[in-house]
């Protein structure tokens, strides 16, 4: 009944230039729809900021939307959305992007916006709007961390990981003591190291003529001048996990467990088996953790393993809810047994074959848009120096083998290589009380 | 091309129109309706199946069971025990998911398209012949009442609940969809399997789906699949719904001792869907916290920076569904925040529209139409939406044209309609030592202790 067409046949056309102020340019013509995405990722987060400045790549993101030379503050958001567009930017480890989606025929308002800031932001930062994007940010802070169940998870995670002074030790979103501490003068620095056109990547993508696309992205950025950009820290690799776990008390009614392992990053060759080893620990009620876990042994209420795309450490997360009673080094040895047991006689070949068509129909989902092809381009291009990665990633998954994946698992889900954080009620919420009674707030 | 000119925006260029998915469809025999539209951009297809049976019409007795019954239907159906489901779904490959509002329960589904067949077979197993295992639904069942009694640790989710409690009262509305804890543990095997009995059939169901599909094989696949569907199922439509009493006044202050921000709700009684009043209702909202540049927005977070985002919104459901404005804001701003709120709410009535505020709603609403239309996903829970709420055929194409019509006023009339200043709700949940003396200024505070 349908087309018996493979997910591999799949390809998504794009050209790629360099202006010569050195921003690449790659544009994906696509007129399914009339539409067009564009995406402007800086190659900088929060790995690259100085020790006292934990949360600045992320405060200096939202200072971005606050206007630049020629638009005025409040303008970004509301010509976008006037124009039936949406928008957003985001902060992560190595990058930072700003991105927006509109009608086909405002391309060049999305280019006059970025291409303003990029070029002329300086001129109209003042001490008022850092203020005031210090004050949404710590708001941002208390609501999606602070005053979030397991909110603080990730970085007590980072901290425990990573020893002092390495790039990934902090969370993007920073802590309060920095973001206090932050001042115009770290914004001017920021700006003139990291967000010259060198450093920039710009996807367009959509219906559009990429000879058109090229002329009016050198018509609205040739102009800028490039800039020196810092070196870049060399990240040291991380193999040895730490031993023990640390036990912080939150106000939560049922223990999480979270357990990291080190890595291989997005742009290695080892990346997708791992991501593979995700999907058949938990994805899906009959992957290897939710069968022992929720299912059989119920002693959880969820499971989810997943990676980290990250530049050039990678992470390898398994997190798993207790149920009620359940205590957290009960569920810590549950996790364990399972990962343990995949480890030593590795997958079937119908789960591999499982994890396979799941992976081809998520990556047909991925592409299904002029915003997530642009995203995927964006990253390929600045994180693995390869746009191209959007026609192999298909492939990359089909053709993955037993082997592989048997290898993976042998290597990441070494316990030599993993940390662990137990996040247990605090006893404010009912629930196992006693377990946060027996393991105060310190690390083990 | 001229000299750039930086100082202004550029002028749009003309845009083509979006083309519109044509839908096709096939009434199957008990009056199954099948609704196809091709998209043949990649090789995968959207499904959407409605059943009209959500929490509205279940007895409050046993509130919480279309939502249960959606959750256990999975485990086993056809002779297949649960986990034999779960291994065929897995390694085929798709993906599919419940949600149960009020009004009706939706199964989505998304595959490719050379697995479709097969999911839709998976599908119809889960829809026309669940077992209702005994041992399963207890297992199911307890795990919805771990979520219940979690609800606890999310301030977010307790402060929408207080919310709809206050504004809606005994009404439907006024419980929560997954049910308490009360109810959940009364319910079993025997009486999801009568809900089911009851909701679940071909006469009150419909499917729909968009993607990489020819329609009269789709149609003739769904119809080997599904054919053994018996017509039956009552229309919720045809079940009146009360209208719903709300006690305006109150505020609800839920103590949750070392919160780190206080979520805040403001809400009344709302419309419902496919009112007369509904499009100028949505322009009307875009203005009062619809969009980023939305008068709640601008002053909480970019004016005062008291907040990470401020809203508001209309959900427009079978009945007049809740108006609900919210934050979450640094607990020393608290009734400052919800004064700010008041006065943004009275000012939609006080100060109307700018003509700039009403050009910014209206092109918002109308020029991100196309976007909305994208993806397989997007347009098939579009047209679900539509027929599920008998929206007429051509509610999409005529949008547009009843947008640009909403002048100001019209938004000044129905703000003062679905505004009044005394039909409003408060709500907080937080910190209530920090908090209790500061909220008694907006009227009698009713304390309660969080889960």
């Amino acid at each position: 009944m349908t087309r018996q067409g493979r997910t591999a046949g799949a390809r998504f056309p794009f050209e790629q230039r360099t202006l010569d102020n050195g921003m690449q340019v790659i544009v994906h013509p696509d007129d399914s729809a009339p539409l067009v995405a564009t995406h402007l990722m800086y190659h900088v987060g929060s790995r690259n900021e100085p020790p006292g400045s934990r949360g600045f790549a992320h405060l200096f993101e939202h200072l971005l939307f606050q206007g630049s030379k020629n638009v005025p503050e409040g303008e970004h958001f509301r010509l976008i959305q006037a124009a039936g567009g949406t928008l957003n930017g985001t902060t992560w480890f190595d990058r930072t992007n700003y991105y927006e989606t509109l009608p086909s025929g405002d391309l060049d308002l999305a280019l006059w916006l970025e291409s303003d800031r990029m070029g002329f932001f300086l001129q109209a930062i003042t001490q008022d709007k850092l203020d005031n994007q210090r004050d949404v940010v710590k708001n941002e802070r208390r609501q999606s961390y602070e005053n979030r169940p397991y909110g603080l998870a990730v970085e007590t995670m980072l901290e425990r990981a990573y020893p002092e002074g390495h790039p990934y030790r902090h969370p993007t979103i920073g802590y309060m003591e920095d973001l206090d501490s932050a001042s115009l003068d770290d914004v001017r620095g920021w700006f003139e190291s990291w967000y010259g056109p060198n450093n920039a990547v710009l996807v367009i993508s959509g219906a559009v003529d990429p000879a058109d696309a090229f002329r009016r992205a050198e018509r609205w950025f040739g102009e800028i001048p490039s800039r020196p950009t810092p070196d870049r820290a060399v990240v040291p690799i991380i193999e040895a996990g730490t031993p023990g776990e640390a036990v912080v008390p939150d106000r939560v009614s049922v223990p999480r467990v979270y357990l990291m392992f080190h890595a291989p990053p997005f742009p290695d060759p080892g990346f997708e088996p791992a991501d593979v080893l995700c999907s058949l620990l938990s994805e899906g009620r009959s992957s290897r953790l939710y069968r022992a876990l929720v299912y059989e042994q119920r002693v959880a209420a969820d499971v989810s393993a997943f990676v980290w795309p990250s530049e050039s450490v990678g992470m390898l997360w398994v997190v798993a809810t207790g149920r009620p009673g359940v205590e957290a080094p009960e569920l810590e040895a549950a996790v364990a047994e399972v990962l343990a047991e995949l480890r030593s006689s590795g997958p079937t070949d119908r789960e591999l074959e499982g994890a396979r068509n799941r992976a081809r129909r998520q990556l047909v989902r991925q592409f299904d848009s002029v915003t997530r092809r642009a995203d995927l381009l964006a990253h390929a291009a600045v994180l693995r120096g390869d746009p191209d990665y959007i026609n192999q990633v298909f492939e990359r998954y089909e053709q993955m083998s037993l082997d592989e994946v048997e290898r993976s698992a042998r290597t990441l889900l070494d316990p030599a290589r993993r940390s662990v954080v137990h996040i247990v009620p605090d006893g404010s919420r009912g629930g196992s009380q006693e377990t946060a009674a027996a393991r105060p707030g310190s690390e083990s | 091309m001229s000299t750039l000119d930086r100082t202004r925006p550029p002028p749009s260029l003309p845009t083509p129109p979006p083309s519109t998915p044509e839908f096709h469809e096939t009434v199957l025999p008990g009056g199954f309706r099948v609704r196809v539209a091709p998209v043949p951009n990649l090789p995968e297809v959207a499904i959407r199946l409605m059943i009209d049976g959500g929490a509205a019409v279940e007895p409050a007795m046993e509130a919480g069971v279309a939502a249960l019954t959606a959750k256990v239907l999975p485990a086993g159906a056809a002779g297949r025990t649960a986990m034999q489901m779960a291994e065929w779904l897995d390694h085929l490959g798709a993906s599919i998911g419940s949600g149960v509002g009020h009004d009706s329960a939706r199964f989505s589904l998304h595959t490719l398209s050379d697995t479709c067949e097969e999911a839709l077979d998976y599908l119809a197993s889960v829809v026309l012949a669940p077992s209702f295992l005994p041992d399963e639904v207890d297992r199911v069942r307890a795990e919805r009442l771990d979520e219940v009694r979690r609800i606890g640790d999310e301030p977010g989710e307790l402060a929408s609940e207080a919310l709809s409690e206050a504004i809606f009262g005994d009404h439907p509305y006024g419980r929560p969809v997954r049910g308490r804890v009360e109810t959940l543990e009364g319910l079993d095997s025997g009486k999801l399997r009568k809900f089911w009995e009851r909701s679940y059939g071909a006469g009150s169901s419909f499917l729909v789906a968009a993607g990489d599909v020819d329609p009269e094989a789709f149609a003739a696949v769904v119809e080997r699949s599904f054919g053994a569907w018996a017509a039956g199922g009552v229309r919720s439509s045809a079940v009146s719904l009360p209208g719903p009493v709300s006690s305006p006044g109150t505020v609800t202050l839920v103590d949750r001792p070392g919160s780190r921000q206080s979520e805040i709700r403001i809400g009344a009684v709302g419309l419902a869907r496919g009112d007369d009043d509904e499009i100028p209702v949505l322009v009307m909202n875009a203005i009062l916290g619809g969009l980023f540049n939305s008068r709640l927005n601008l002053n909480l977070r970019e004016d005062k920076g008291w907040t990470y985002g401020a809203r508001s919104g209309f959900s427009v459901r079978r009945a007049p569904g809740p108006f609900v404005a919210s934050a979450a804001v640094d607990t020393p701003v608290t009734a400052r925040a919800l004064d700010e709120m008041l006065s943004e709410i009275r000012s939609m009535t006080e100060r109307p529209p700018s003509e700039d505020e009403l050009a910014l709603a209206r092109d918002a609403l109308i020029l991100s139409l196309p976007r909305q239309f994208e993806t397989t996903s997007q347009i098939a829970s579009k047209e679900a939406e539509r027929v599920a709420y008998d929206l007429p055929l051509d509610w999409w194409e005529r949008f547009p044209a009843r947008v640009g019509q909403v002048g100001r006023d019209e938004v000044v009339r129905v703000a003062e309609r679905y505004l009044d200043p005394d039909g409003l709700v408060l709500v907080a949940v937080g910190e209530a030592d920090a908090l209790r003396a500061d909220l008694s200024s907006f009227g009698t505070v009713e304390e309660r202790q969080a889960p």
